[in-house]
């Protein structure tokens, strides 16, 4: 990422070039094709990643079932609580178009936080700003889960679907057709574990 | 949000309910006497009886609490006006991020669940903070990104939990702890090496 397209996102448009070259320099950028995945459930991840590009969708998921939670765009955060632990993301990210993010390594925000400097609350601002944005995405899903768990000890697979759930082939082969042109059909061919990647082949 | 007595109670760096929450609030890193000196300087103490509102959705962003004494809870109201306590607010716990984060308003409902005290930091003494002693504003936004990570890993655990629950998932428990020593990533090694840590075996 460059200084100049860091500055073109919303939110960092203020930032002066010197801490907007400073920022570039302490992460390494990621991509990904529509489908493709930026955050994976199970995974660790090496830091948060600032979307610089392109549309992401944030999921919950679980085995083949996933609930999505927003739709983000330039100027959003990916997985901002990997920059204060090593645990397994409970999120994933998956590209709807092609994307790309600025990934901020662990040990990075790290030395911010120890060395005080106008970029570092520049960037603490913007991914605790991302956080609380985040929160007020989950806080419906987590009330109705929440209002579901009180009535019922055990959940059902209807009661998932009820919850916003869906099959997650179901969701792959939306993301697939609207990657392909001139309206074809797709068929999802492949599955890599319980979260299913992006692969698809058009249909001729 | 309660607004600001003329005499508010002001809070010193010795007062016991200013520690305790505080050793909590910066559990995983260390701060300075004069760092706390400067954090207490700009709070005041405000009381709030049980089912009072200490913050609520849509509100101007003006403050963010620390609580000190009692419990709090986190509620979620829907459209239809249904209200869901979705997560407790312990001593130690900072609410009102949005504050910290130069938002315009709450994002949720924080209500007194007992009687509770709360340090209380206006937004514009965060901003003189933040001027003055950048290092305890960046601790004040570490903490409150911390806590929030828990919070939202809490309500993804437990929702995962239920729905593997529901879907006769095996069920492999994560460990909790962090490794003793959690070693650089690749990249960070990379970065460190970058940016002559030297400290790098």
């Amino acid at each position: 990422m460059t200084p100049a397209q860091l500055r073109a996102l919303p939110g960092w448009t203020e930032t002066p070039e010197g801490e907007a070259t400073a920022l570039c320099r302490m992460g390494a950028e990621r991509w990904a094709r529509p489908g493709g995945s930026l955050l994976e459930v199970g995974k660790s991840c090496l830091g948060p990643m600032l979307i610089v590009s392109g549309q992401v969708q944030l999921l919950f998921e679980v085995a083949d079932f996933g609930m999505p939670l927003a739709v983000l765009g330039p100027g959003d955060w990916l997985s901002v609580d990997s920059a204060h632990h090593t645990h397994m993301s409970s999120l994933s990210a998956r590209a709807l178009t092609e994307a790309k993010a600025f990934q901020v390594p662990r040990e990075q925000i790290e030395q911010v936080r120890q060395r005080p400097s106008p970029t570092g609350l520049r960037l603490l601002r913007a991914m605790l700003a991302a956080q609380v944005k985040l929160d007020a995405n989950l806080a419906p899903h987590v009330a109705a889960w929440m209002r579901q768990l009180a009535a019922k000890r055990k959940l059902t697979k209807q009661d998932l679907l009820d919850l916003g759930m869906s099959k997650l082939v179901a969701s792959t082969t939306v993301t697939a057709e609207q990657a392909v042109k001139d309206g074809r059909a797709v068929e999802v061919v492949t599955h890599e574990g319980a979260p299913i990647a992006a692969s698809f082949r058009q249909i001729r | 949000m309660p607004s600001q007595p003329a005499l508010a109670t002001v809070v010193r760096p010795s007062d016991a309910d200013f520690s305790a929450s505080i050793r909590i609030l910066f559990a995983d890193v260390a701060v300075s006497d004069v760092e706390l000196a400067q954090i207490a300087a700009r709070l005041w103490r405000c009381k709030l009886e049980a089912g009072e509102v200490l913050l609520g959705h849509g509100e101007p962003a003006q403050a963010c609490y620390i609580i000190s004494e009692g419990l709090g809870r986190l509620e979620f109201r829907d459209p239809q006006g249904q209200v869901t306590a979705i997560s407790a607010v312990r001593p130690g716990e900072l609410v009102g991020e949005a504050a910290l984060a130069g938002l315009d308003s709450y994002a949720g409902d924080v209500l007194a669940g007992s009687d509770l005290t709360a340090l209380v930091m206006n937004r514009k003494d965060y901003l003189t903070l933040e001027q003055q002693m950048p290092a305890a504003a960046l601790h004040l936004m570490g903490a409150a990104s911390a806590q929030t990570s828990r919070r939202e890993r809490a309500w993804t655990t437990k929702i995962t939990g239920a729905a593997q629950v529901a879907l006769g998932v095996e069920v492999h428990a994560e460990p909790t702890a962090e490794p003793d020593e959690p070693g650089p990533s690749v990249l960070g090694r990379l970065f460190a090496r970058i940016s002559g840590n030297k400290e790098e075996p």
